[in-house]
This record gives structure tokens, C-alpha cells and sequence, in this order.
């Protein structure tokens, strides 16, 4: 038996010699395959130029099980936008892979890890740098200087070349950035007016009135059904975060990001000390101020006791159970639209609050690109993926929606000035006033909606028209214009009529350390201040947090970051 | 039975039959509410106003289901997988545990085979190198990745109860048929086999289930969503996603794409073939799998 055992750990120790020493020459030809691409200098640089031979391009995309958009026959392959790329550009995109929105960045990871990449593709931050490190990205710094349409430029160049740096790395471009609303970082607090009505409340305006008015939620049944089934705020579910991050820093729906800042804390965020000096905005002892006062609310049964299990946080708030919660602009495309369905009288308000010890509204902002497009390394024509770009930005308005949704436009990136929000609210408050048409905005084309939004906010909006309440809204006129009409007067409206300190992150990309260490150091913050609100855990444990973070790689890696910030 | 039993042990009894109903109730309870789920109205389901019984009961759900191409499409790549998958898990078996269940005496390089076949039972490469391997064989796409990858993972745990079920038959069997004249493949076909109706039934249905439910490969080694098989596609219908990096009105398309009842109706459908296959091979299962245990 002995001799057995013996044999068979030879052998295994010969096939694991066999494994790692066939691993060398297929590296190194992967390296001769990932030669330098350069764009081809014989043809001028056209941003729009239409390939004399076809191009083939090989993408990662996204495609949605449950989206039924195309019309018969076509296919996510061959529908109304590829064709449209293959008759102006001469580019035929075929797929790599395509993914559910569940599972794209699982794909994504996969096609990274194992070096079996697409010639283009959309990514997030955190796989752009891993990409970066592992040399499989091509240097699109000249593409986007010869290529990009001066549309592109213009929109990336007006977000003071954030966008630009989130995707330099040591001086040269690795990726083109998306551009996206300024609006959908700032999260408002979101409110059931007919509620406060009810009770005789006034809008709060600190953490401490937003914590009587939960209270008087939750205690003095607000919707009169006699039944103590009621929300005061509501908390994030399973697809949401207590707070958004400088990864993910947009559009976090049901978190605490409003009361964080009234602290002026900001977790998760890269902030300036009083030295001048990056920190960890979780780390600081505002943020341990706000875990306090959320700790106390929770334990008041203020805030959902349910919260971080829910599977959608939104459902309560559709069926009338929550009375606030906090999100950005645009949540009556959310869960806001189905609760005025089932209740007409259910009056959501959004408020720029709750102001900080200063009395000023002092939210983080985010950044304004969280998705690329990559060009794999070694890829003849790179700037195939730039032109299909600037062929989306030019003919966005022409496409129709019902022939397949926008999300099957191949390498699709958003490109939105990113005071599209506060813009838009600004010319339909003229518009209803009298003082503008439509006709008057028909020059500002990178405003796509915005002459449609004119011509028909008097069909939703009922006069008088400076008044948003529930009431003064026609919602069976039009329900789809009737959605975004009210998203920009309601959820635009606080942005516009308040000064918004914004706070900014000082990075929105991950540094070398972070690859390693950062899940782990992400999850010991999320689970710690979890445990803390929900009171398993005594507050003094966000001490040990704050020691185990340092020496778990948080020093370095705020060492990394004070080079990178550094201007 | 008129067995009179004292006051404690009916006490007991008691408590046992709560016990176990609980238990019976906490398994049945998800399937009636995704039941109920698919029976009732759109809006309702959004609301999460569903809890046991169906509200504003209906069967749209499962009319819009007929018309979904691709669920049938998956639905048969399942089928396809779970019949090849056991099939070959069927012949294999047997095959390979009739002679594993002998000695050494008799057959010299067994404890070589058992110990490699335990290896890779504990160890394996990971994910990445799984993927290469199946890519460059050329199996991406293929049918044949799910079947044979997946069966090949669990193929070692059946072959291992069979073995154990073999050696627990009566020797003076194989004795008398080899005096007989019979050679080893007329011993394993016409005595070993119809005697370890009990265990291969166990292990093939161990293989159906595993097949039928398995969706990690689907998603990997498939690159799009047309072969797909059926516990791949439902899961990317159910699994939430992360809003932060969608722009409102692709957040609104998909809160107006989202249909719980019609998630619920697809999970439902897909549970009903391993639900009828089970009462059949139940029998053989928990006979099969004690038998196997206990060694003279």
C-alpha cells in the first residue's frame, strides 16, 4: 500500500511538472502575437471615413434575455444598428460573447483572466486597470487624438479632464471614457409630501428632523389604514450599498449617502485632510458620527428593519409603505412612477436635504465616466471601435426605439453633457413660463431630449405650473413623457434651486495595491458598518476597523493614491 | 398494532411529527410561493404583495411563456445534456467499478486508478485553466462541454457508491459463474448488473439532477445565450443587478422588462421534470444509497 501511495505521488508530481512546464512557450507566443498596434498613418484620419475593404470587429456585449425590442428576424447580430455601422463604416461586428447585464462583468473577468479577449469592449474601472497591468489593452492615445469626432471631444473635454485621467495611465490613453450626468451622483432625499400633509410636518431640513419625521412615520400611521405597517427611511436592498464609492459613484438607490454627508462624512470617498493629505473618507471619525446616529435610527425601528435583505427596496415604496428614501434625479423611472399607479395621492417630493452643521447642501459627487471602451492589443484597427462611436453619437436622435432598444448598439457609451439635468429644468421652467418654444432649443443638438421634452410638458403639467405637487401632474395624458417630466421638475428641480457644495472624490480608478487588496479591505468595511447600524456589532468596533484597514494594505495604498493625486 | 404506549414516549411522538412537518413545510413553502407568484398579476408581484396565495389570480404568465422561443430552445438543450450526460454516466459507471471493486490480488493497478480518481475528486485547476482546456479542445458552444465536463466531475463520487455495492454482493455469486465457465463480462451483465438495479439507479439520478440543474458551465462555456441551457437562462433572469452604472432610462427599460410572475412561471416549469422523475427512482434511491454503506 505504502509503495502505492509512493508510485501515485510521483507520478502526480510529474504531471504537475508536465502542466507548469508546457505553460512557458505558450506565453511567450502570446507576446509575439500582442505586437504593437498603431493606427495605419497611409490613409487620413477621417472620424467618420467608411473602410474601403470590410473590418471585422469581434465585441463583448451586453444583451438583455428579457429585451423583445427587435423586430422580427432581426437579431442582437444583425438588427437596425449594426447595419446602420456596417453601411457608414464598413465595419462588421460579430460577437465574442454576449452576456445578460447579470453576468457581463463575470464574463468580462473570464475573458481577462484567461487572455481570451475581444478585439473591443465595455468595462468598468476596476478591470481597466487590471488590464492595464497585465498589458492587454492597446494605446488608443493617438486613435482618440486623429478619430474622435469633435462632438466626442467636445463633451469629454467639458468635464475638466476628469474623464480624460480616469483612463491615463503613465501619459498615454488606454480606453475612451463614457460621459454621464453630473445629476445622477447627487442623491436626494426623497419624500411622501401627502404624508408630512397629513401629519402637519414641515420638509426636514438636519438629520435630527428627518429622524422626527421618521418617527412620526412610523408611530402616527401616516396613511390612515389604521394598520402600523409603515417605513419612516428606507434602507439599501441586495443589489444597492449603504453608500455609493469612488468606484461606483453613481446612482445608489435606497443607501445613506444623504445623511453621511450631512456629517460631512464620505465614506468611501477619496477626500483632502486638513493637511492637504489624501484619506479614506471611512476611516475619519465623521463617518463614525454618522454610524452613530444611523445605529440609534435603526435601533428606533426608524429606518427599515429589513434593510440589506430586501431583494428591491423599491417594492415598499411602490406598494406605500415607505415614507423616504434617498436617490438620485431620476427615480420616477423607478419605483416612483409604479406608486403613483397604484396610489394617485402618493405626493413623492424631492429635497435637497439634509443640510450640514453649516447649513449648506454638501453631497459627494461622482465621476463623471464609470465605463469604457477598451481595444485589445494587437487589433489591426483600433480605431474601428473610435468611428463606431462617433457614428452613435451622430445618429442617436435618428434611431427608433421600438425597431430594438439602444442597448444593442455594438461598443454602446453614453456620451451626455453632464448638466444635461440641471440644463434641461432650467429651459422647461422658461418654456412653461411663456418666455421660451421649443423652437428657441433647436440649436442645442447635444441636448437630445430637450426640444421633445418642451413640446410636450404642457400635456403632463398642469397648471399652475411653478407648482409640483401630485396634484397639478396629468399623468394618464402621457405616461412615458408624464415619467421623465416629472424626474426632471421634481428630482431636477432641488439641484437647480440649491447651492450644491459637491464634494469630489480625488481619484475614481483603483492603484496597484488596490488589485490585491481591495475586495478584501471593501468587505471588512461594508460588513463592519453594517454590523454597526444594525447593532450586532458595538460602535467602538469601527475603531478595530479603522487599525485592521491601515495595516491591511490601506496605508500603502493611501500612499498610492497621494502620487496619483498629487497635481 | 394495538401496542399501548405510555404517556412520554406519545409526548414524543408529538413533538417528532411537529418537528418533522416544519421541516416538510419550510421545503414545500419556496415552491407554493413561486406557484403563487406566477399566478398572480404583474403589479401585484412589484409590489411584493404575493405571500401564499396568488393575488388577482391569473394565467398570463404562463400564455407569455408559449410564446418565449428561447426558453423552449434551452429547455431542450437540458433535455439533450441530461440524456447524454446520464446515459454516459450509466455505461461508465458500471463499467469502471466492476473491476475497481476488485483486490489487488486480482487486479494490480487498482489502487493506482482509485487513488488518481480520488485526486481529482479533492483537487482541480480552478476555473481559468477549466476554460482553456475546454477551449482548446474546441468544446466551447458544444453540448459536449456540459456533458462531459460536468460528468466528468461527478462521475467519481457514483463509481465509488457502486464499487461499495459491488463488494457488498454475495462472493459465492461470482464463484459459482465462473465455475459456470462465465468470463468478466458475463458476470458484470448477467449478474452484477441486474442485481445493482438499486445503486445505478441512485447514481442515475444523482446524474440527472446534477445535469438538469447545473448552470455555472452553461455561462461559461457558452458564448451566447441561443445554447444556453435551461438553469443558465433562468439564472440571468433572476439575478439582481447593480444599478450604479446604468443610466436612468436603461434602468427604467429593465424595471419595465422585469416580470417577477413570468420569472416565477419559467422556475416553475423548469422544477416539474426533475419533480416527476423523482417519485419513480425514490424507491431505488434510499435503498440503493444504505446499501452501499454498510460493509460485512
Amino acid at each position: 500500500m505504502k509503495k502505492a501511495v509512493f508510485r501515485i505521488f510521483v507520478m502526480m508530481l510529474f504531471i504537475l511538472l508536465i502542466a507548469c512546464s508546457e505553460e512557458e512557450p505558450s506565453s511567450s507566443e502570446e507576446e509575439n502575437q500582442n505586437e504593437e498596434a498603431s493606427p495605419k498613418t497611409d490613409e487620413p484620419a477621417d472620424p467618420f471615413g467608411k473602410y474601403e475593404d470590410p473590418v471585422t470587429i469581434a465585441i463583448g456585449q451586453e444583451v438583455d434575455p428579457s429585451d423583445t425590442s427587435l423586430p422580427e428576424g432581426d437579431t442582437p447580430l444583425d438588427n437596425q444598428y449594426t447595419r446602420h455601422v456596417k453601411e457608414n463604416l464598413n465595419i462588421e461586428v460579430e460577437h465574442a460573447f454576449t452576456a445578460s447585464p447579470s453576468n457581463y462583468d463575470q464574463k468580462v473577468s473570464l475573458a481577462i483572466a484567461s487572455n481570451d479577449l475581444p478585439d473591443a469592449m465595455i468595462v468598468g474601472p476596476v478591470e481597466l486597470r487590471q488590464m492595464y497591468e497585465a498589458d492587454q489593452l492597446a494605446d488608443l492615445t493617438n486613435v482618440y487624438e486623429n478619430y474622435a469626432s469633435p462632438a466626442i471631444k467636445r463633451i469629454i473635454d467639458s468635464t475638466d479632464g476628469i474623464a480624460k485621467d480616469t483612463v491615463t495611465f503613465d501619459g498615454k490613453m488606454m480606453a475612451i471614457p463614457n460621459v454621464q450626468l453630473q445629476a445622477d451622483g447627487v442623491h436626494l432625499l426623497w419624500i411622501r409630501q401627502d404624508w408630512l400633509d397629513n401629519l402637519g410636518l414641515d420638509v426636514p431640513k438636519t438629520v435630527e428632523e428627518i429622524e422626527e419625521v421618521a418617527r412620526a412615520f412610523v408611530e402616527q400611521d401616516p396613511d390612515g389604514n389604521g394598520e402600523d405597517d409603515t417605513i419612516g427611511l428606507a434602507g439599501p436592498d441586495t443589489s444597492s450599498k449603504l453608500y455609493a464609492n469612488f468606484l461606483e459613484s453613481t446612482n445608489n438607490l435606497y443607501g445613506f449617502d444623504g445623511i453621511f454627508s450631512a456629517y460631512q462624512s464620505y465614506p468611501g470617498y477619496w477626500i483632502e485632510n486638513d493637511e492637504g493629505e489624501p484619506v479614506y473618507g471611512s476611516i475619519l471619525p465623521e463617518t463614525k458620527e454618522a454610524l452613530a446616529k444611523l445605529r440609534e435610527m435603526y435601533a428606533d425601528g426608524l429606518i427599515d428593519r429589513e434593510m440589506g435583505v430586501r431583494e428591491d427596496s423599491g417594492e415598499s415604496v411602490v406598494s406605500g409603505k415607505t415614507g423616504m428614501f434617498f436617490g438620485p434625479w431620476w427615480m420616477p423611472y423607478g419605483p416612483i412612477t409604479d406608486a403613483v399607479t397604484e396610489d394617485p395621492d402618493a405626493n413623492w417630493q424631492a429635497y435637497a436635504s439634509p443640510l450640514d452643521d453649516n447649513g449648506e447642501y454638501s453631497p459627494h459627487m461622482s465621476s463623471p465616466s464609470n465605463n469604457f471602451v477598451v481595444v485589445r492589443k494587437g487589433y489591426e484597427h483600433p480605431e474601428a471601435a473610435m468611428k463606431m462611436l462617433n457614428n452613435l453619437l451622430d445618429n442617436e436622435s435618428t434611431f427608433d426605439p421600438s425597431l430594438g432598444g439602444p442597448g444593442f448598439y455594438p461598443l454602446r457609451l453614453v456620451f451626455a453633457p453632464s448638466d444635461e439635468t440641471e440644463y434641461s429644468v432650467k429651459a422647461l421652467r422658461e418654456v412653461l413660463a411663456g418666455t421660451k418654444t421649443p423652437e428657441d432649443f433647436e440649436d442645442k443638438p447635444e441636448y437630445k431630449l430637450l426640444v421633445s421634452d418642451a413640446e410636450t410638458i404642457k400635456d403632463v403639467k398642469l397648471e399652475p405650473y411653478d407648482d409640483y405637487n401630485i396634484e397639478h401632474w396629468d399623468m394618464e395624458a402621457d405616461k412615458g413623457h408624464w415619467t421623465r417630466a416629472y424626474a426632471l421638475m421634481v428630482g431636477g428641480s432641488p439641484l437647480v434651486d440649491n447651492e450644491v457644495k459637491g464634494q469630489y472624490s480625488l481619484l475614481y480608478s483603483q492603484t496597484e495595491t488596490m488589485e490585491d487588496r481591495w475586495v478584501n479591505l471593501k468587505k471588512l468595511e461594508d460588513e463592519t458598518f453594517l454590523k454597526i447600524i444594525m447593532g450586532t456589532e458595538p460602535l467602538d468596533t469601527f475603531d478595530r476597523f479603522v487599525e485592521d484597514w491601515k495595516k491591511q494594505g490601506g496605508d500603502q495604498i493611501t500612499q498610492e493614491v497621494a502620487e496619483v493625486a498629487e497635481p | 398494532m394495538m401496542r399501548s404506549k405510555s404517556l412520554s414516549s406519545k409526548i414524543a411522538d408529538v413533538v417528532l411529527i411537529i418537528i418533522l412537518v416544519s421541516i416538510a413545510i419550510t421545503c414545500i413553502l419556496p415552491l407554493w410561493y413561486t406557484l403563487s407568484l406566477s399566478l398572480s398579476s404583474k403589479s401585484a408581484a412589484a409590489a411584493g404583495a404575493v405571500a401564499l396565495w396568488p393575488v388577482e389570480f391569473n394565467f398570463s404568465s404562463y400564455q407569455q411563456l408559449l410564446q418565449d422561443g428561447q426558453f423552449f430552445k434551452s429547455f431542450w438543450i437540458s433535455v439533450q445534456r441530461v440524456v447524454f450526460g446520464a446515459g454516459l454516466n450509466f455505461i461508465i459507471v458500471p463499467l469502471m467499478a466492476y473491476p475497481l471493486s476488485k483486490t489487488v490480488k486480482d487486479f494490480k493497478g487498482r489502487n493506482v486508478l482509485m487513488w488518481t480518481l480520488i485526486f481529482t475528486m479533492l483537487f482541480n485547476g480552478g476555473l481559468i485553466p477549466l476554460y482553456l482546456t475546454v477551449k482548446g479542445y474546441g468544446l466551447m458552444n458544444s453540448i459536449w462541454a456540459l456533458v462531459l465536463v460536468g460528468g466528468a466531475q461527478t462521475i467519481v463520487f457514483n463509481i465509488i457508491l457502486t464499487i461499495n455495492f459491488f463488494r457488498n454482493l454475495p462472493k459465492s455469486l461470482e464463484e459459482a459463474a465462473l465455475v459456470d465457465g462465465a468470463g468478466p463480462w458475463y458476470i458484470l451483465f448477467k449478474v452484477f448488473i441486474p442485481l445493482s438495479i438499486p445503486v445505478l439507479a441512485t447514481v442515475s439520478l444523482f446524474s440527472i439532477v446534477y445535469h438538469w440543474n447545473e448552470f455555472l458551465y452553461g455561462l461559461i462555456f457558452m458564448t451566447r445565450e441561443e445554447f444556453y441551457p435551461l438553469q443558465t437562462y433562468i439564472q440571468q433572469l433572476v439575478v439582481s443587478v447593480d444599478p450604479s452604472t446604468m443610466t436612468e432610462d436603461q434602468y427604467k427599460r429593465m424595471s419595465e422588462l422585469s416580470n417577477r410572475t413570468l420569472d416565477a412561471a419559467k422556475i416553475f416549469i423548469a422544477m416539474i421534470p426533475v419533480l416527476v422523475v423523482y417519485p419513480f427512482l425514490q424507491k431505488y434511491f434510499i435503498h440503493g444509497i444504505t446499501l452501499g454503506s454498510v460493509k460485512e
